[in-house]
């Protein structure tokens, strides 16, 4: 939060986030939505409006707190890990597993969907 | 007793340049009175319009951002009221009209109606500076201060 190079806004809650993201998005700046995955479900209906039906780009940083290091996390036993990938899948909303740092490099490229 | 139209009417008369939220209904009526370029509607999901009017005022510090609120919408996001104290952007105005009610589901009663000072949570929340208005004159004049 001290780094110079980003603007951190902290919110309450992650729905906030997305849309502060929305927001910012309409005043021409970038922004990244950093959260664990337990916002992310409980953001689902903020995504489905600002960035499926509305077409506004929102990356996302998701933390996938308990995963098992080397599992997949559609093959994680934490329920919620689990469910991560299928609930984007069926918005339709296009992500990348990182946890290496060759996959860190890829996942680093531009989406042409709305995250 | 104040018509959240007339209100609108009032405020168009007073608008310079600013950037106005408003969410669901109101932002129905302030398509019809006050059409206008910097009119901002799409807030994607119920409660999120003070959300996307912070990042607006975040990302153009040069202009004043209103929004137009609901009860029912800000009881849907009442930590946006910490979250937007704490970035305490100077160029954020957060208008809440109160009807009591969650009207864009059928005017389905909030929780508590008439009973929560709004006023007094935004004020604990960090909001510098706070007003209560119940009638159009009083609503006119402070727009006239603030214009």
């Amino acid at each position: 939060m001290r780094d110079p190079d980003f603007k951190v806004v902290q919110v309450c809650k992650e729905d906030e986030g997305i849309s502060v993201c929305s927001g910012l998005f309409a005043a021409g700046h970038r922004s990244l939505m950093m959260m664990q995955y337990t916002g992310l479900l409980d953001s689902v209906n903020s995504l489905r409006g600002v960035a499926v039906e509305g077409e506004n780009p929102v990356c996302m940083l998701v933390g996938l707190l308990g995963k098992e290091p080397g599992v997949a996390p559609t093959q994680s036993k934490k329920y919620g890990v689990k469910i991560i990938e299928p609930i984007l899948d069926a918005m339709g909303i296009a992500h990348h597993w990182v946890e290496e740092p060759e996959t860190r490099r890829r996942s680093c490229r531009p989406s042409k969907r709305p995250m | 007793m104040m018509q959240r139209d007339e209100c609108l009417k009032a405020f168009k008369r007073h608008r310079k340049d600013e950037i106005v939220v408003a969410v669901y209904m109101a932002a129905q009526e302030m398509t019809h009175i006050m059409p206008n370029d910097l009119n901002y509607t799409f807030t994607g999901a119920m409660g999120q319009g003070s959300s996307h009017a912070l990042g607006i005022a975040l990302g153009r510090p040069d202009k004043r951002v209103v929004v137009f609120d609901g009860d029912g919408s800000l009881l849907m996001n009442l930590g946006s009221l910490v979250t937007i104290a704490n970035a305490a952007p100077k160029n954020y105005i957060h208008c809440l009209c109160e009807n009591g009610t969650y009207e864009t589901n059928g005017s389905v009663p909030i929780p508590r109606a008439g009973q929560i000072r709004f006023v007094d949570l935004a004020k604990a929340a960090g909001y510098p500076k706070t007003y209560e208005f119940s009638n159009l004159w009083d609503w006119d004049y402070e727009l006239e201060q603030h214009s």
